[in-house]
């Protein structure tokens, strides 16, 4: 998670159920899981970033997919209907073209 | 002072570093490309090269800082900064990292410390600027540059009246949007320069599998009839199956209860096995090996998957002997799945394919393969020296698609749904579409499918 998103205490929290915050596990095709709290408001983008930051990657070569769909970058929480404790999988991006 | 005090900076210190580092709208507009230019304008602009790492002596972070304060008059400066070579990109990503915590030790500006006798000091929303000019270069720059020279020697083929007649068309779509365009009607939402990968001699990559797929998708949601029958999938289907049912040792003891957790699949999964839908879609060889191979390959190829007729189609552009079988993994992972739902044996049989006679077609013929299968008497395979054509035609249509969904969000139509997308969806792979008009908006007629 990003470090604004650490600073979950916004001073104008106009809608409480969309500012809060669920536990979200990601999974790698290698089963390895990374655990992070975010705010049903906040883009998973921000998740995404931080999530290939600390695997050493770049953004661009890894997908996200909820419930079988990739994520977007306008995606939320609260747009996927996401509920704690969910699960959103992570793929490697592939290439082919052959020899 | 600590070595990471950015890690302790209170909240009013964050959101006033935001400022700092943010890039201000005159200068936004003055030094990066913005939503008004097309992709072949954005290749015109003006941007700074990036120095050389083998050049660039420069280690140190620190010296790319000042304490001393920023110029004021920027403006008479965009000019210098646009001609000012930048860091390579190690130090830009490394300063990005660093230049919140050299900020909390004191710093107010950026000098260019890898250019000796530059020493202007500049404001520190540079590096936030450094870092969107080398994002551009890489991602946008370089890629299109590449399609751009594609294009024109393809719109000046001589020989090739088709091919050059769909690179004029597939030009001034281009030419007709916003290069950051959003992706509107598709799942991944990215800017349409993200479809570099599509054109040229390009090798395809996941995502522009998926969009063309999605293309099918919507074709075949267009008609009741295609919808009962076919499920189209993206790539990532295999990609999940082959992670849930198998390893490079064979088969995973729990995989069971990792399909388990996998609802969507199981969803799919009771769609074709129990209710004998047909799943289309096209698969990786990344990791899947053929029987008597060690790795696998950077391959797309075509698959169905017939509940009702009990087997898998199973297509390869490569078309030796050998390619004709699944390959073990592919076939393991989709059995065991099939397993999952019902123990009716499946047969595997071939998917007609082009044959691919160059180092970058697979995609292009993978997609025409599972498109010929959902939509026989309106597609044709494609000869092997049509993969060009189908990807013009392909970027021709997305760019319809999103300008059609763009329009559709933004302005409530009173038009059908499915009358619109069958208007643009109407040009198969084999048929031409008709030369643009001068705005360069494509229409195509309406037919019934």
């Amino acid at each position: 998670m990003s470090e604004e998103d650490q600073h979950s205490t916004q001073p104008e929290i106009k809608d409480e159920d969309a500012n809060a915050p669920i536990n979200v596990k990601v999974v790698s095709s290698t089963g390895d899981e990374v655990f992070f709290k975010i705010k049903r408001s906040t883009k998973l983008s921000k998740l995404q970033g931080a999530y290939a930051a600390k695997v050493g990657k770049d953004v661009g070569s890894i997908r996200f997919l909820y419930d079988g769909s990739r994520i977007s970058e306008t995606d939320t929480p609260a747009s996927l209907d996401m509920e704690d404790n969910d699960t959103i999988d992570v793929m490697v991006e592939q290439v082919g073209g052959c020899h | 002072m600590t070595d990471q005090p950015w890690l302790n900076a209170s909240f009013d210190q964050r959101k006033l570093a935001k400022q700092l580092f943010f890039i201000p709208k005159q200068a936004r507009n003055k030094l990066l490309p913005n939503r008004s230019h097309s992709i072949w304008d954005a290749l015109t602009l003006k941007l700074p090269t990036i120095t050389s790492s083998r050049i660039s002596t420069v280690t140190a972070l620190s010296a790319f800082f000042s304490h001393e304060p920023a110029i004021t008059s920027l403006e008479n400066q965009f000019d210098t900064l646009r001609k000012l070579p930048l860091p390579n990109a190690d130090i830009i990503h490394r300063l990005q990292r660093y230049s919140r915590d050299a900020w909390m030790n004191g710093v107010q500006s950026v000098c260019y410390a890898h250019l000796s006798g530059e020493s202007t000091p500049f404001p520190l929303w540079v590096i936030t600027w450094w870092d969107s000019v080398l994002r551009h270069l890489q991602s946008v720059d370089k890629p299109w540059q590449h399609i751009h020279t594609w294009l024109t020697n393809t719109r000046q083929n001589h020989s090739n009246h088709n091919l050059r007649m769909e690179a004029d068309i597939a030009y001034h779509q281009l030419q007709s949007v916003s290069f950051m365009m959003v992706k509107e009607g598709f799942t991944d939402r990215l800017p349409i320069h993200s479809l570099w990968r599509l054109l040229g001699n390009n090798w395809m990559n996941d995502t522009v599998v998926d969009t063309l797929l999605e293309v099918l998708k919507m074709t075949v949601e267009t008609d009741d009839g295609m919808t009962a029958r076919y499920i189209v999938c993206g790539t990532k289907v295999t990609q999940k199956l082959v992670d849930i049912f198998t390893d490079t040792e064979g088969v995973k003891v729990d995989a069971p209860a990792a399909y388990n957790r996998c609802q969507w699949l199981h969803n799919i999964g009771e769609d074709i096995f129990r209710n004998g839908k047909e799943l289309v879609t096209v698969a990786h060889l990344g990791k899947l090996p053929y029987k008597g191979e060690k790795d696998g390959m950077d391959h797309w190829v075509p698959l169905v998957v017939n509940g009702k007729g009990a087997e898998f189609l199973y297509g390869d552009s490569l078309c030796e002997e050998k390619r004709r079988v699944m390959p073990p993994r592919l076939w393991s992972a989709y059995t065991q799945w099939k397993e999952m739902h019902t123990w009716q044996s499946f047969s595997v049989n071939q998917l007609p394919i082009t044959e691919q006679n160059d180092s970058f077609s697979c995609g292009v013929f993978a997609f025409n393969a599972v498109e010929v299968y959902v939509r026989l008497f309106e597609v044709e395979l494609l000869r092997s020296s049509e993969a060009a054509c189908l990807r013009l035609q392909m970027v021709t249509k997305v760019i319809d698609i999103c300008k059609r969904m763009g329009t559709d969000e933004s302005a409530s139509s009173s038009s059908e749904p499915s009358e619109i997308l069958l208007g643009h969806l109407q040009t198969t792979s084999s048929k031409l579409c008709p030369p643009p008009p001068e705005n360069g908006l494509l229409l195509t007629p309406l037919h019934p499918l």
